[in-house]
């Protein structure tokens, strides 16, 4: 990243963070030429075209952001290498599914790579969840949302208006509940996501 | 469904690897002994996978925005581009345009300042039947104008275009005059929807344009979906396009998700020979009755019109 250089450390600090510097951070990567050459060039290097690389590209923020804030990156490598190797792993694994009678092979960028899981939640799920998210209302889902980005119940609360982290916690519960009986009450449903 | 608190905490710490190894144990050996645990387990993680597919439509729905402006500075979303420089840089772009093409003709002049509503040159015209070009004017008679014949326009996409008017029609909630979601009151909207209703698309253009986030979600994401109506209106496919594929990544309104979808299909209809890959993609989903989309019977029929269009 050539403007603004941000160091791992505070990338790394600004996505597992608060919300606006989650997108500052991601924001960044995201225009960053150097990272996005990085990956379309090996992607065109290994049969895709342009727009694979687009694609690849962004699928990669998407399972980068996931997994720094799984806390699965161990930081043994850079963010920059751990960021093309889940790219390769993906691209790899799109690969497979299109010529699903040739092997392939993920080639090691360099030593220091970690090993990176790509897992997706297929698409379908991804479409039913959504779809059933829409059940729980909109502030419901603000709960949920700083909830998954691991916001504390007292953080929740001020960023909410909850009168406190206890009020707070108890409408996180009641918003999941809200999604499970959402479930209970569609088992077709339930039978598409799990 | 019978649930407890406490246990309702601990399954969640163990999902979130927040337990001790030792914890960590127990927990697997009562998952292995007690169904009843281990249907919770799966819920909860059901309903962890929920928030993440959440965050992850954000993230995508905030990339096809920085991909719109990828040069404004991180977490400026209030700090838009002033309109002084929009407005300088238009009256450039006439200036220079008229240094060039002394006989050049802007096709109306819009009042500045002002946002880039200039159609584009791209875009087909309205009645497939004639030859006339974009609203370029004409050089000396029998010179080839250069201009003209690098925007010659495939014939398939002279027909796509008159099956995206034929096809294209307003939701019923934008039929007729509009008004503000408060009655009696003002609203931020009110301008643009004065302007849509008297047909005045390119006024409106101007007016939805200035809606910033800012106004709050429901009157900015109005706004945008008038926009690109606005925009189709008056023919401006590819902004449309843009503005509809921006509100089709919207995961937090499912009508206006679904309206957004079927709309961006018909404006890139206009640019078929080029947008063909990308219309039957995107169409895939909405005819899958899986989906329940709104628009499942408008994307059949719309299908079978483009399977003729190829023939």
């Amino acid at each position: 990243m050539s403007k603004n250089q941000l160091s791992d450390e505070q990338l790394l600090k600004m996505i597992t963070g608060k919300e606006t510097e989650r997108d500052d951070a991601m924001r960044n990567i995201f225009n960053s030429q150097e990272w996005q050459n990085m990956v379309k060039y090996h992607v065109m290097q290994n049969r895709g075209n342009e727009q694979d690389g687009e694609d690849t590209f962004q699928e990669t923020m998407i399972i980068f952001d996931r997994h720094l804030r799984a806390g699965n990156f161990k930081g043994g490598s850079s963010l920059k290498t751990y960021f093309f190797s889940i790219a390769k792993q993906y691209w790899w694994g799109q690969l497979r599914k299109r010529h699903p009678q040739q092997e392939f092979s993920v080639q090691q960028h360099d030593t220091q790579e970690e090993s990176v899981e790509v897992q997706l939640i297929n698409s379908e799920k991804k479409n039913f969840l959504s779809k059933a998210l829409e059940q729980i209302g909109e502030r419901c889902k603000s709960i949920l949302e700083l909830y998954k980005l691991q916001y504390s119940m007292q953080e929740i609360a001020e960023q909410l208006a909850f009168s406190s982290a206890d009020m707070a916690k108890k409408e996180t519960y009641r918003c999941r509940m809200k999604l499970r009986d959402f479930f209970d009450n569609n088992p077709e449903w339930l039978n598409r996501v799990k | 469904m019978n649930r407890d608190e406490a246990q309702f905490d601990k399954v969640e710490r163990y999902l979130r690897g927040e337990l001790s190894e030792e914890e960590n144990l127990a927990m697997e050996k009562a998952i292995a002994e007690d169904p009843d645990l281990a249907e919770e387990l799966e819920f909860q993680q059901l309903e962890l996978d929920a928030m993440e597919v959440m965050l992850e439509n954000k993230l995508r729905s905030k990339m096809e925005s920085w991909k719109q402006s990828p040069t404004a500075p991180p977490a400026a979303a209030k700090r838009w581009f002033p309109f002084w420089v929009w407005g300088a840089l238009t009256l450039g772009g006439v200036a220079l345009l008229f240094w060039v093409f002394p006989w050049f003709t802007p096709p109306q002049p819009a009042p500045s300042p002002a946002p880039p509503v200039t159609p584009p040159t791209e875009v087909p015209n309205e009645n497939p039947g004639t030859q006339d070009g974009p609203p370029i004017a004409d050089g000396k008679k029998g010179q080839t104008d250069p201009i003209k014949k690098a925007i010659q326009i495939p014939k398939i996409d002279k027909e796509a275009l008159a099956l995206a008017a034929v096809t294209y029609d307003l939701p019923e909630d934008l039929k007729g005059t509009l008004k503000s979601p408060e009655e009696e009151t003002k609203s931020p909207l009110d301008p643009g929807l004065l302007a849509f209703s008297a047909k005045d698309y390119r006024n409106a253009i101007l007016a939805f344009n200035k809606i910033e986030r800012s106004v709050g979600a429901d009157i900015y994401l109005r706004a945008q979906e008038l926009l690109g109506h606005a925009y189709f209106l008056n023919k401006q496919y590819q902004q449309a396009a843009r503005t509809f594929s921006v509100l089709a990544q919207n995961q937090d309104y499912n009508t206006l998700r679904q309206d957004a979808e079927w709309y961006l299909i018909l404006a890139l209809l206009p640019n078929y020979s080029k947008n063909r890959g990308q219309i039957e993609q995107r169409l895939a989903p909405i005819l899958d009755p899986a989906n329940y989309h709104n628009h499942q019977k408008q994307a059949e029929d719309l299908q079978k019109a483009l399977l003729k269009l190829s023939e």
